[in-house]
This record gives structure tokens, C-alpha cells and sequence, in this order.
């Protein structure tokens, strides 16, 4: 009923020519204070070093790193795993929860796009930096096999990529022209960009109409691809006959760990910005129980695939599968693997059953020991199952049974995820974290409401 | 008695001068054998009477100059499969009186798609002749056929040969999926155009 009042208007050319002060005062981009100053700093100081360590890389080769005949996947592909996991959650907030109808999303979305794209971005970036000849990338198009699940994955990849960037700039329009009517005191270079991107917005009915048509559009479109991007993902693993990777479960077992881990990145990520930006009025209680309930259910669908990974050939312990799992339950990485699934997993799902674990504090705090040990994760998806191959590792110097990532590649790691994080803080500094529009659309339709 | 131990001894003496003259007889083969032969060769010939036989001859110049035979000299024969050698042996290796070893060519042995068969023999570090080596093709083998993988469309195949459903589904999926980009790319244009048009419009007024 409401949103069938706010189309008519729309259609009838009603349109949001005036914004509200309030909103205008409390979701316009804001200039950076203090503390925002120090965190840009501190993350350009990590992109610096891990600058220098790629250059140290790029001339030397990736002898640079602990990645040897045996690990020839280290942490970069796993931070690889991780980006594109976190990137899901666009297509979760964007697409699943609006085709579902789900109101109280609209603060989130944004959020929700901008981590999406920075971790794409990223994603796509780190796969350059595993690369031994960088300078060879291009050869993937020119050369590339149409069979191979690399191809299908820089495919799918570039593709979601697109998508990701056009509902984030889409629904962006409205704001971009009114940044552009709005902020006229600012920087010459920010006036020209939201004049440019803005499209010559003008709030007529049909622009919103293509607006809104284009969303829906998209959002039915990033649903089968998100599921694509990370199923295409796990089948760089899942298409080889290795121990640990050799299931039919990876597919679901991927999307779901995903879908988890970028939900869990959102409320971390809209925490800060809530807190940082003073957007309490917008991102209230309700949106973190909301999420809180969100992440409850799929850690608990993640929860179910582990079993399922790890309970199955566990069970049967086949010599080689054995030994990489007795590594994962009782050697050497399970201290990090415990930690994951107790920290990361079991005790995100216990905390957020309760009403009081969905509280703002206590969900920030769980959602990034979930993001971490996401991250953590996926290591242990990619290097146990490297270090136990079905042909025992014999003739080879005593450092290649281990894997220890050197300096270079923690420092280039760190780079990426402190990059990531850049650009969501730039993208807020330059557009407003909540839709403008969307906020006002709500607020004429209760509004409706409440007169009817 | 006496006799007896006469006899003994007459039988004793009888088998000594019997053994010295044998151990003689062989001095005289030994320094025959080590007649210093030169020029030696190695000959492979092929021969179907009673069956497929391989025949390796070993020749060679004795002091006088002559080509002759050379007897005793061990000779392998090999033949060549995919990887490595297929050794072929008979009851004897050693070239006989007229300087051949003769073996059975194996049966239902594959050859290329001709059924070209390559055939090896060689002598080694022979005390006679040193070392020799040749080697012969005969067209005695089942002809092959050989499947061209490489040519065949597959997952495993060059880029150039994937499977035909696959290069489909994949092109339909990206056709479909970058159409509606596009589209949505051009939604872009005409919301700009829209705006254009309502400024001309705003502006008149």
C-alpha cells in the first residue's frame, strides 16, 4: 500500500524536490575529523609497506615468499577466498533481502555495496599479486582456456564486479544530485564529480522509474551470479583430487561461509560508521537484532555444511584425508582451527541467540571474530590440504613441509585488506552512508500510513 | 695285487695325458679366438620362412684381410615401444658358425599406423668385434590407431577444441548476463537525456 502511494506520487511527478533539513544535516557527507584523519593515516601507512613489499617482490619473484613446490597457494589466495566471500554480501542485502521485501534494510544497503565492491576489487587484485609474472595477466584473456574453472572465475568475477558497481552507483543517483545542488561549498573537483556522475538528475518521475526498474533488475540478476562468483571459487579447489578438497559440498559449503562472513562484515562495518558518522537516528537497536537474528541462521546453515566437511571424512579417515585432518584436529594447525570454530563459529551462534548478544557492543564484537576468523578460515581451507598430497613429500628440503608466510607476504596481505578499507572510508567521506532518497521515500510512506 | 695297482695306475695316467691334451686342444681354440678380427659390422636382415624370424649377423676382416663370420660374439635384439625397449631373445645369443643369431619376432606386437616396426641389435664391449650397434624398421607389426587426443574436442583439449556444449553454454550465460549490463548502461544514457531535457525545459519556463 505504501510504496503503491509513493509509485503514484513518483508517477504523477511528485517528486523529492525538497530535502528535509535533518537529513540534509545528518547524512551529507561530512569532513573528516580527527580520528578519521588518523585511521586514513594509518591504513596509508600499511598500503605503503605493502607497497615496498610487492615491489621487493616484483623484483625478486616470489621466492620472496614461503610459497615453495608443495604450498604453491599461500595466504594471498586464501585473502583471495576471503574477499570474494565478504563481497557476497551485496547481493545478501542489495538483492535477497529487497526482493524479499524486507524494510530495514535501507540504511544497510549501502554499507552492504560499497564492502562488496572494495572486496572485489581486491579480490581481484591479489590474484594479480600471486601471479609469479604480473606483466602476463592479460595473457588469461588472449590465451585462456574456456575449460578451465580459472577462466570461468575471472569471468564471473569481472562480471559481478560490474553489477556490484552499478547498484551501488544506481541507487546513488537521487544523492549524487543532491550532493550536487546541496554542497556547493565544496571543492571545485567534488562539485564536478557529483555534477558528472549525477547525469543531469532531475527527480522526474521517469528517472525514478528507470531507477527503480534498474534495481529490481539487477537485484533478480546478482543473486544467480553471487552464487556463481563463490561456487566458481571453491571449484579451483573442489575440481582437483586433493585431500580436504575433494567434495561435492564445496559449492554450498563456500556460499554459506560466505554469505556469513560478509553479513558479520556489515554490522562490523555499519557499527563504526554508525558511531563514527552519528547515525543513530537511522541505524538504530533494531537494525543490529535484525542482522544479529540474520547471522544467527546463517552461521548455524555454515555450522551444518562444517559438519558435514569435516564429520563425513572423519569418519571414514582414509589415509590421506587422515592425515590432513589428524594436521587440522590435533596437529599442527589445530590450535587455529579450534579457535575458528569455536571462537568464529560456535560462539558468534550461542552469543546471538540472545537478545542481549545483539545489542550494538556485543554484535561488533562478535562480528569481527567472525571476519577474522573467516579470514583464518580459509588458510586452513588452502594450505593443510597443499602440505598432504597423495604422494608423500620426500627429497626436498626440510622447510618446504611447513608453510610460514614470510614478511612481504603479510605485509602485502595486510595492504590489501587496510586498501579495502580505504575505499570504503573514501567512498563515505564523498557520498552519504544512508540513501537520502530511500530515508525520505520511508518517511512520506509512514507518513501515508499513518494519515490513512 | 700288484697288478691291480698297475692297472690303476695305467688308467690314472691314461685320463692325466687325456686331460692335458683337452687342456691343450682349448689353448689352441683361445689363440684362435683372439685373432684380432677389424672392420666388423652388424647386420640386421629379416626372414619369414617358417615364421617371422630376425636374423643378426656379425662380420668382420680376419688378419688376412677376408670377411668372415664371427662365431660366439653375444648379440642383443631389441625393439622399440612407446617408451623404452622390448628385448627379443632366442635359445642362444651367441652368433653361431656363420656369425647369425636368428630370434622369433614376437606376435601381435603393434607397429605405427603403418605397422612399421623399429628394430635395435648390438653387440657390447665384445673382446672380438667391441662394441656395434644397428638398427632396421620392418613393416611386421599391427598398424596402430592412433587417436589424435589433441585434435578432439575435450575439456582436457587446447583452448582452441573445447567441447562445443561447453563454448555454448558459457558464451549464452556471458551473452545474457552483459545484454542486460548494456541495456542497463543505456537505462543510464536516457536518464541523462531525460534530465537534459527537463533542464531545457525548467530553463524556458
Amino acid at each position: 500500500m505504501n510504496s503503491e502511494i509513493v509509485t503514484a506520487e513518483k508517477e504523477a511527478g511528485i517528486g523529492h524536490h525538497e530535502v528535509p533539513k535533518d537529513l540534509l544535516k545528518d547524512l551529507l557527507p561530512k569532513k573528516l575529523t580527527k580520528s578519521g584523519t588518523i585511521w586514513m593515516v594509518f591504513l596509508l601507512i600499511i598500503i605503503g609497506i605493502g607497497g615496498y613489499a610487492y615491489i621487493s617482490q616484483l623484483q625478486k619473484g616470489l621466492i620472496v615468499t614461503d610459497m615453495r613446490d608443495f604450498t604453491s597457494w599461500g595466504i594471498y589466495i586464501s585473502n583471495f577466498v576471503f574477499f570474494v566471500a565478504i563481497s557476497l554480501v551485496g547481493s545478501l542485502i542489495s538483492a535477497v533481502l529487497k526482493l524479499t521485501d524486507v524494510k530495514w534494510r535501507t540504511p544497510l544497503v549501502r554499507i552492504a555495496e560499497i564492502i562488496a565492491v572494495a572486496a572485489i576489487t581486491f579480490a581481484a587484485l591479489i590474484i594479480i599479486v600471486d601471479m609469479g609474472r604480473p606483466e602476463r595477466f592479460w595473457h588469461l584473456f588472449v590465451y585462456g582456456r574456456i575449460q578451465s574453472p580459472i577462466m570461468w572465475d575471472v569471468i564471473v568475477i569481472t562480471t559481478y564486479f560490474t553489477i556490484s558497481i552499478l547498484l551501488l552507483y544506481i541507487p546513488l543517483l537521487p544523492d549524487l544530485a543532491i550532493c550536487r545542488d546541496k554542497l556547493t561549498g565544496a571543492a571545485k573537483w567534488k562539485r564536478w564529480c557529483y555534477k558528472f556522475f549525477a547525469l543531469n538528475w532531475q527527480n522526474t518521475p521517469r528517472q525514478y522509474k528507470i531507477v527503480n526498474d534498474s534495481i529490481r533488475i539487477l537485484a533478480v540478476l546478482i543473486i544467480p551470479l553471487a552464487l556463481s562468483i563463490h561456487t566458481v571459487t571453491s571449484w579451483l579447489f573442489a575440481t582437483t583430487y586433493r585431500a580436504g578438497w575433494d567434495s561435492t559440498n564445496f559449492g554450498p559449503y563456500f556460499v554459506a561461509g560466505a554469505f556469513m562472513a560478509g553479513c558479520a562484515a556489515v554490522i562490523a562495518v555499519t557499527y563504526v560508521v554508525r558511531e563514527h558518522y552519528g547515525l543513530r537516528k537511522y541505524i538504530t537497536d533494531k537494525h543490529f537484532d535484525h542482522m544479529g537474528k540474520l547471522l544467527v541462521l546463517l552461521s548455524l546453515i555454515y555450522l551444518y555444511f562444517n559438519v558435514n566437511e569435516y564429520l563425513v571424512p572423519g569418519y571414514k579417515m582414509k589415509e590421506t584425508e587422515g592425515a590432513q585432518l589428524k594436521a587440522l584436529f590435533t596437529g599442527d594447525y589445530a590450535p587455529m582451527f579450534w579457535s575458528v570454530q569455536i571462537l568464529g563459529l560456535a560462539i558468534p551462534i550461542i552469543v546471538l541467540l540472545f537478545k542481549w548478544g545483539r545489542k550494538p557492543v556485543p554484535i561488533f564484537i562478535i562480528s569481527v571474530i567472525v571476519v577474522i576468523g573467516a579470514w583464518f578460515k580459509r588458510l586452513l581451507i588452502v594450505t593443510p590440504t597443499l602440505l598432504h598430497p597423495f604422494i608423500p613429500i620426500q627429497n626436498v628440503p626440510d622447510s618446504w613441509h611447513h608453510y610460514n608466510p614470510t614478511w612481504q607476504e603479510w605485509a602485502i596481505t595486510s595492504a590489501s585488506l587496510a586498501g579495502a578499507l580505504f575505499i570504503i572510508q573514501i567512498f563515505f567521506r564523498l557520498f552519504p552512508v544512508v540513501s537520502i532518497w530511500e530515508t525520505m521515500e520511508e518517511r512520506e510512506a509512514e507518513t501515508e500510513s499513518q494519515k490513512i | 695285487m700288484k697288478h691291480k695297482i698297475k692297472y690303476i695306475f695305467l688308467v690314472l695316467m691314461a685320463v692325466i695325458s687325456f686331460g692335458i691334451q683337452t687342456t691343450y686342444a682349448a689353448d689352441d681354440d683361445k689363440a684362435k679366438a683372439e685373432v684380432k678380427y677389424t672392420d666388423a659390422t652388424l647386420k640386421l636382415s629379416f626372414d619369414t620362412t617358417g615364421g617371422k624370424h630376425i636374423i643378426a649377423t656379425v662380420m668382420a676382416k680376419d688378419p688376412s684381410g677376408a670377411v668372415v663370420p664371427v662365431k660366439d660374439v653375444t648379440v642383443v635384439i631389441q625393439i622399440k615401444k612407446s617408451f623404452g625397449m622390448l628385448p627379443v631373445e632366442g635359445d642362444n645369443m651367441a652368433t653361431d658358425e656363420s656369425g647369425t643369431v636368428t630370434v622369433n619376432f614376437p606376435k601381435e606386437l603393434p607397429g605405427d599406423k603403418e605397422g612399421n616396426v623399429t628394430v635395435y641389435s648390438k653387440v657390447d664391449a665384445d673382446a672380438k668385434v667391441g662394441d656395434l650397434e644397428t638398427q632396421s624398421i620392418v613393416k611386421w607389426g599391427i598398424p596402430a590407431e592412433i587417436e589424435n587426443t589433441l585434435n578432439k574436442r575435450a575439456l582436457w583439449a587446447a583452448r582452441a577444441n573445447a567441447p562445443i556444449s561447453l563454448v555454448i553454454a558459457v558464451n549464452l550465460m556471458i551473452a545474457l548476463v552483459w545484454g542486460t549490463i548494456i541495456f542497463i548502461a543505456f537505462k543510464l544514457l536516457t536518464i541523462n537525456r531525460l534530465g537534459k531535457n527537463e533542464k531545457t525545459i525548467k530553463s524556458k519556463v
